[in-house]
């Protein structure tokens, strides 16, 4: 067998994206056989927000072999068991996604079923009280789930809230310990090759020229390498997800340490709030077209848990993905790559597929369309659900208080996305594509917490006798309430497990990628 | 709210045959606290599933049924003079005389994520070994030998999966005992009419004698013909076979040859294939066949010439086309078995296709409108299932390396794009690409891939991070335990004995 030739990686980039790809590749492809090396630009920085993350994320640092608490402790981390959705199917409504399953099947019947039943006799106990994950969230407890899948307690499903910068920083040393091999500069130019187009070098503004056989861009929404130099074109998806601006702050944390990260619904958007064992982390997603930068800024400041630590900073960004992820000896990962707005925290998640399946991919000797293709296919079709996912949450509203709203609640949705809410509607029923992200549970969350009331339940609902549901439910429910009241809340974890260093915030001064 | 008015009451089975039985007894058991009234129309005539001979070879998955439905397995095996199946043996289908086998259960370990057929392409000519030398399943099934899997993962025994082969009438007549005892409606007649409401909707089914049957849910199980699904409702068919060329099949039934092997043996000949299917005490025998390649009478004599035990029996004929309904549901009609598809046994699906319609029907079941949605996405459920289905089958025409006009013919056939590609990843760097709705996963994919002989032009880069030295180890390691745990197992026969599943010996 011939000697693979791509020998030579080169990463453009150092944000989360950059340094997760960094250590996984220096995990995987062990120095020795492959040169990796990283560049990244102090004057340019980071977009210093994505501090939320889902449940894959615990398979990701396993794989790396990252101690959980030594993780938490540097990252001022903390856990997060489920999102909780404020103001988004009316005005005043709360609900929760919580990570992890409601109840249990019974009779190879859905849950949900069941809960429907009862519901539509009049008696409506919450969803969430028969979920593990989203009772922990709700009376602020948290323990590791256990591995004996017969114990309740395996059911629970947890990721983490972390400060990026830290995050980062944490997978630099774990990658350059690896090999990986660190450049601080910025790119002025990049270098194709005639015959094919394929990428050769890039150069640096001190006139450096590092050449490479394989690129992995991670240069954020500049999409340096992917969109500017191979011109590989944008698939815009603005008009089911209009908000093209966020502006984002971090505050002082008061009160309770939330397990969960919290989305309230604005006139024009929604605000996210992250809490972290040092800070809160927040910011106001928006829709330049219904409101102005400058009132958005204000109603994030009015929102806000304590005083803010540094001033409010401006992105920009555009929902939708580069048409290909993969173009000749090009792969973008993170925001290079497309942008979903973080209302399900799944820019991170991407990043993680993006790296597995490249990974898996792994071009030898030559670069085929093959593999490219079928890169291309996985990560699209994983693009997709998560879009139809997170356009749910804009549609299936009753808000009609402003003009966004209008416009979202009236909406042509994808078809993909119709036929689900259909199926549902009609008779509670859903089904997920194999490969989809979010697990029926989160469609179930979602779509009921945003009142996706079916307008039947499952026929076979009625093989067991409405007694015996109802005492079921019952003892699911006390079950699940007594099992979470003996867990410590999740201060005390963290302070138990992984408590973090004290950080002098300073006002004003901001963090590294706060710009 | 008005929705017990709206729920089905009666459901209506036609046919005869095990699809007809089985749905029986599933939806039994899953609606019976809902008083749906179930009756089962016994006409239709032909036997649906068991198209293909006397005798069914099944996957693993058929256990989960009969869990189910609190079917006790030694009891079940005695009845229906069963074997237990741990893969096929595909012989011929590359070179004269040469074997692989398509293992049930795992094949090795995915050490560090890769999947383990990269190692064993790692060894390269240094090591002789096959691939399903490092499949207990395969192992034992070469050495005739059989005991049940553990459930502890970290035990060599964990890593076993198995089938059966059994008797199709034996099983249809339990099945039909089993129906009948949970009050189960049989009515006997041919149909002659069916009357439909102002919708379309299948309203009655009159049989011989003015018996008028009406539901309102009808499950088609009257085989191929498919007289709901294809003839009342004009559904239309989509033929496959332009992609699958075998369109006859000629069975008969040899007397029993000890060792009692507990796997399927799947044998190319001039224009198809011959099955063996070893029961307790007799050998059900086939040979599915083009009839543009070959007389019936040749046919017949290619496969009298190779039984292993005397004839018992006349040879039957039969006739069967590959394709699907253009819908599996349409209106308030699903068609379960022959009348959904039409799909040669080679790789033992029939059984398993049945059993995936009543899980999905179960998943989806409607009121009587059946207006939420449920047909669309049963439909594409179903279609994807069943297309991946076929692909696998026609991977092993695709891939052969035989000579016979027959199997040029094969060779030369255009293939369906998803199939064309899962080729080309193949060939190029030995990746298995996962649809979704996939019956058999990568590692059955791997095994046909390589048991006929593909072999990828370059290696997984992933795998130059680990030592040669250390993937022999392994391997040898792997290898060793698999055949020390497979000697140590009883022989088939003896263990059927053992847990009383022995069927008693019947005179022929
Ligand atoms: C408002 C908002 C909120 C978000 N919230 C979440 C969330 O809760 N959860 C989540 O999972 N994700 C979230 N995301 C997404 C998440 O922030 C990103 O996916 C993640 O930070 C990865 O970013 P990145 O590494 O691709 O880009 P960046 O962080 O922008 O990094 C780009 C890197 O490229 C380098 N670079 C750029 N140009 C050059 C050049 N010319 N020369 C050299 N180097 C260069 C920079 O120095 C930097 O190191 C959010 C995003 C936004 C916009």
């Amino acid at each position: 067998m011939a000697e693979p030739s791509i020998r030579n990686i080169v990463i453009v980039g150092g944000g989360t994206a950059g340094w997760m790809t960094a250590a996984a590749v220096s995990k995987v492809l062990r120095a020795g056989t492959y040169t990796v090396r990283l560049i990244e630009s102090d004057e340019i920085g980071r977009v210093g927000v994505g501090e939320a993350t889902i449940p894959p994320i615990t398979t990701f640092n396993r794989i790396l072999g990252i101690d959980e608490n030594e993780f938490l402790r540097k990252t001022q981390g903390s856990i997060k068991l489920a999102i909780e959705f404020v103001n988004w199917g009316r005005l005043g409504q709360t609900y929760l996604h919580p990570f992890g399953q409601f109840g249990l099947d019974i009779e190879a019947v859905k849950f949900h079923q069941y809960w429907r039943k009862l519901g539509m006799l009049g008696e409506v106990p919450p969803l969430d009280d028969y979920c593990l994950t989203a009772m922990a969230a709700k009376l602020g407890r948290f323990t590791r789930p256990s591995p004996d899948p017969q114990s309740v307690l395996s059911t629970l499903k947890y990721a983490y809230h972390f400060d990026a910068a830290l995050y980062a920083r944490f997978l630099r040393d774990y990658a350059e310990k690896r090999g990986v091999k660190r450049r601080e500069g910025k790119v002025v130019d990049v270098s194709l090759r005639g015959e094919d187009g394929f990428i050769e070098a890039v150069t640096l503004a001190s006139g450096e020229r590092i050449e490479g056989d394989f690129f992995i861009d991670c240069s954020g929404f500049r999409s340096l390498l992917l969109a500017q130099a191979l011109k590989t074109e944008f698939d815009d998806w603005s008009h089911w997800l209009p908000c093209d601006r966020a502006v984002a702050t971090q505050c002082e944390a008061g009160g309770e340490l939330t397990p969960f990260t919290r989305a309230t619904a604005h006139k024009a958007g929604w605000q996210w709030r992250i809490p972290l064992q040092h800070r809160i982390g927040t910011g106001y997603v928006f829709c330049s077209k219904f409101i102005s930068d400058e009132e958005a800024i204000q109603t994030l400041l009015a929102n806000l848990d304590g005083p803010p630590l540094v001033d409010p900073w401006l992105l920009k960004f555009t929902a939708g993905r580069r048409k290909q992820l993969w173009n000749k000896n090009c792969v973008a990962i993170g925001l290079a790559g497309g942008f979903m707005e973080p209302l399900e925290s799944t820019s991170i998640h991407l990043i993680q597929a993006g790296i597995t399946r490249l990974l898996s991919l792994f071009p030898g000797a030559a670069i085929s369309p093959l593999e490219v293709d079928e890169y291309n296919r996985l990560m699209i079709s994983h693009y997709e659900h998560i879009r139809d996912f997170i356009i749910l949450h804009y549609h299936a509203t009753e808000r009609d208080d402003s003009p966004f709203w209008d416009q979202c609640r009236t909406m042509t949705v994808p078809e993909t996305l119709k036929h689900k809410i259909d199926l549902f509607r009609g008779c509670g029923r859903l089904f997920r594509y194999e490969d989809e992200l979010f697990a029926e549970g989160s469609w179930i969350a979602v779509l009921l917490g945003q009142n996706v009331l079916p307008q039947a339940y499952d026929p076979l609902v009625d093989a067991i006798d409405v007694k015996v549901v109802r005492n079921t439910l019952t003892q699911i429910r006390s079950h699940v309430r007594q099992t979470v009241e003996a867990f410590p809340t999740h201060r005390t974890f963290l302070q138990r497990n992984c408590p973090a260093p004290k950080l002098l915030v300073n006002r004003g001064a901001g963090y590294v990628g706060a710009k | 709210m008005t929705l017990a008015d709206n729920r089905i009451r009666k459901l209506v089975i036609l046919g005869d045959g095990m699809a007809a039985w089985l749905s029986a007894n599933v939806l039994a058991h899953v609606l019976a606290a809902q008083q749906v009234h179930i009756c089962v129309a016994e006409s239709g005539g032909e036997i649906d599933v068991d198209t293909f001979g006397p005798c069914v070879s099944t996957l693993p998955s058929i256990d989960l049924m009969h869990k189910l439905l609190g079917i006790d397995e030694s009891t079940f095996m005695r009845r229906t003079n069963a074997t237990f199946k741990l893969g096929t043996k595909l012989t011929g289908w590359v070179k004269q005389a040469e074997s692989y086998f398509e293992p049930f259960g795992e094949t090795g370990v995915n050490f560090e994520g890769i999947p383990f057929h990269h190692y064993w392409l790692a060894l390269g000519g240094k090591e002789q070994a096959a691939l399903s030398d490092y499949a207990l399943s395969a192992v034992a099934a070469n050495l005739g030998k059989f005991s049940h899997p553990l459930a502890d993962t970290t035990s060599v025994l964990s890593t076993m999966a198995y089938g059966y082969h059994f008797d199709a009438a034996l099983y249809t007549q339990m099945l039909r005992e089993r129906a009948t005892k949970h009050g189960i409606e049989r009515l006997k007649g041919e149909l002659t009419t069916v009357t439909h409401s102002d919708n379309g909707f299948v309203e009655s089914l009159v049989l011989e004698c003015d018996l008028r049957v009406p539901g309102d849910f009808f499950i088609d199980c009257s085989g191929p013909q498919g007289l709901l699904i294809a003839q009342a409702l004009e559904t239309g068919f989509e033929d496959w076979s332009p992609l699958l060329p075998c369109d006859r099949a000629i069975s008969v039934s040899s007397r029993s040859a000890d060792p009692l092997m507990p796997y399927t043996s799947a044998t190319a000949r001039a224009a198809g294939w011959q099955w063996r299917i070893p029961l307790q005490h007799s050998t059900d025998n086939g040979y599915v066949y083009s009839s543009r390649h070959v007389s019936d009478q040749d046919a017949a004599a290619t496969l009298l010439a190779n039984l292993d035990g005397s004839v018992r029996g006349e040879p039957r004929h039969q006739s069967f086309r590959s394709g699907r309904s253009a819908k599996f549901w349409n209106k308030n009609v699903v068609a379960i078995g022959g009348a959904a598809s039409g799909l040669e046994p080679l790789a033992s699906t029939g059984l398993h296709l049945v059993q995936r319609s009543l899980l999905r029907l179960i998943e989806l079941f409607p009121d009587k409108s059946c207006a939420a949605g449920e047909a669309t996405e049963y439909n594409r459920l179903m279609s994807s299932e069943c297309e991946r289905m076929r692909d696998f089958l026609l991977l092993h025409y695709a891939l052969n390396g035989r000579d016979s006009a027959f199997w040029k013919d094969c060779r030369a056939m255009g293939l369906p794009p998803l199939l064309q590609r899962k080729i080309e990843h193949f060939r190029n760097r030995g990746r298995v690409v996962d649809y979704d709705e996939e019956t058999f996963k990568p590692p059955s994919w791997a095994a046909v891939f390589l048991g006929q002989d593909v072999r990828p032009r370059c290696r997984d880069p992933l795998l130059d991070t680990v030592p040669p030295q250390q993937i022999a180890t392994m391997l040898l390691r792997m290898k060793t335990a698999i055949r020390q745990a497979a000697e140590a197992m009883p022989t088939q026969r003896t263990y059927l004995a053992k847990i009383g599943a022995a069927a008693p010996v019947t005179i022929d």
